[in-house]
């Protein structure tokens, strides 16, 4: 068995292209099973409907409280529609965990979602702008923790200090979203932000259907 | 049959690089979505459906060529793959970085095993694309050395070298080679 005496294969490019086309097929297959896959199609075609944005200044005079009674309240929520004030009725926890700090109001996937279709809401991806081009929350708008100051200032122009934001980034171990919050009402001084903390990994989950809503890199342009 | 395991350099380097591999796959496998996300966020001149082919397919040749790297069998063609993976590696990490580009790479992911968030200035130093370009250079060059070693055995019994012995008369030489 030993000493076969064999030319030494100096580029293995058949193997080599073993490996890719395991690869390939291991990795199409993997991708359609989980449920975290990158989305193949671009089609508008969506499971979940993005909100309605006909009447842009409609949110600007309510508040979340009213946004939330006027919600239906999802049967499992347990204790979170309890109470019919969004400083009394959300789970909150502190921007950053230091005290002294006020808390930021949470939501999750099945509160946001009716109040973003009713477009009661502004959604607001923290993500870098390049994962809200690969996809995003249909409806959610670009605006990533580390943004430029004119891109802030445009993101002002649009949205006064009283539109209610709910700011996610991408999994529930991703701390810029509560970044991007903190840094809204304290540096921007908006008033009714909340932070979705499972993130657009949550919607992912929730919407395993839906197909993806790619766009180019920004929709907020600098002025 | 005698069996003797002596670590020497070429052995660890070749299960440093295939835990490596592993770990790199793990943690783009577990958010492939988020891995073309960090991919996009390269600008790399090539076209979307070709990015998204790569991000679906290149955790699984890490995969693979490290599970080949840590069993030793068909190492030729996984160090060719290590060689070509860290190269590219190497060249988008650094048109990254001399471009500016504000990135963490996407290489590994230290949150998978809880190796973050603790320390957020040295979490963001490992993530950092400067890092990620020196490790990169780093690794491409672990891979050329092993190549050349390999290429260098005899070529008289090629078997050997594949980490496959059946006959027990002929192998009480340490099965260190790699």
């Amino acid at each position: 068995m030993t000493n076969i005496k064999r030319p030494r294969n100096r580029w293995p490019l058949v193997p080599a292209a073993n490996i890719l086309v395991a690869a390939i097929l291991l990795g199409l297959a993997y991708n359609q099973a989980t449920p975290l896959g990158v989305r193949l199609s671009n089609s508008d075609q969506r499971g979940f409907e993005p909100p309605v944005t006909s009447n842009p200044d409609g949110y600007f005079n309510q508040t979340l409280a009213m946004s939330l009674e006027a919600a239906a309240p999802p049967a499992d929520s347990g204790g979170l529609y309890r109470n019919e004030t969004v400083s009394l009725s959300l789970a909150s926890v502190g921007a950053t965990g230091q005290p002294g700090r006020k808390a930021i109001p949470v939501l999750n996937w099945a509160g946001v979602k009716p109040l973003l279709q009713a477009g009661k809401i502004v959604l607001v991806d923290a993500r870098a702008s390049s994962f809200y081009q690969a996809d995003h929350i249909p409806g959610a708008i670009s605006l990533p923790v580390y943004a430029t100051p004119p891109e802030f200032a445009a993101f002002q122009a649009k949205y006064p200090r009283h539109t209610p934001l709910v700011v996610y980034c991408g999994t529930p171990q991703c701390p810029l979203g509560h970044h991007l919050a903190a840094a809204l009402i304290e540096q921007f001084g908006y008033t009714n932000v909340s932070v979705m903390p499972g993130g657009y990994a949550e919607y992912r989950l929730a919407e395993a259907q839906a197909t993806a809503a790619t766009t180019g890199p920004r929709q907020i342009s600098a002025p | 049959m005698k069996i003797t395991v002596e670590l020497t350099f070429k052995t660890a380097l070749r299960w440093l690089l295939g835990l490596l591999l592993v770990w790199a796959a793990l943690s783009k496998l577990a958010n492939p979505q988020d891995f073309y996300g960090q991919l996009l966020a390269y600008r790399l001149p090539l076209p979307e459906t070709l990015l998204k082919l790569v991000a679906i397919t290149l955790p699984w040749v890490e995969m693979l060529c490290g599970l080949i790297l840590l069993a030793r069998f068909r190492t030729e063609a996984a160090l060719l793959w290590c060689m070509a993976l860290f190269l590219s590696f190497t060249l988008a990490t650094g048109q990254a970085w001399a471009r500016g580009l504000e990135i963490s790479c996407g290489c590994l992911n230290l949150r998978l095993f809880g190796l973050a968030g603790e320390h957020a200035g040295l979490t963001h130093f490992f993530e950092s694309v400067g890092f990620a370009f020196w490790r990169a250079v780093l690794l491409a060059a672990g891979a050329v050395y092993l190549w050349r070693q390999h290429q260098a055995l005899p070529p008289a019994s090629p078997e050997v070298d594949e980490g496959f012995r059946t006959e027990g008369a002929e192998v009480q030489a340490p099965v260190s080679r790699s």
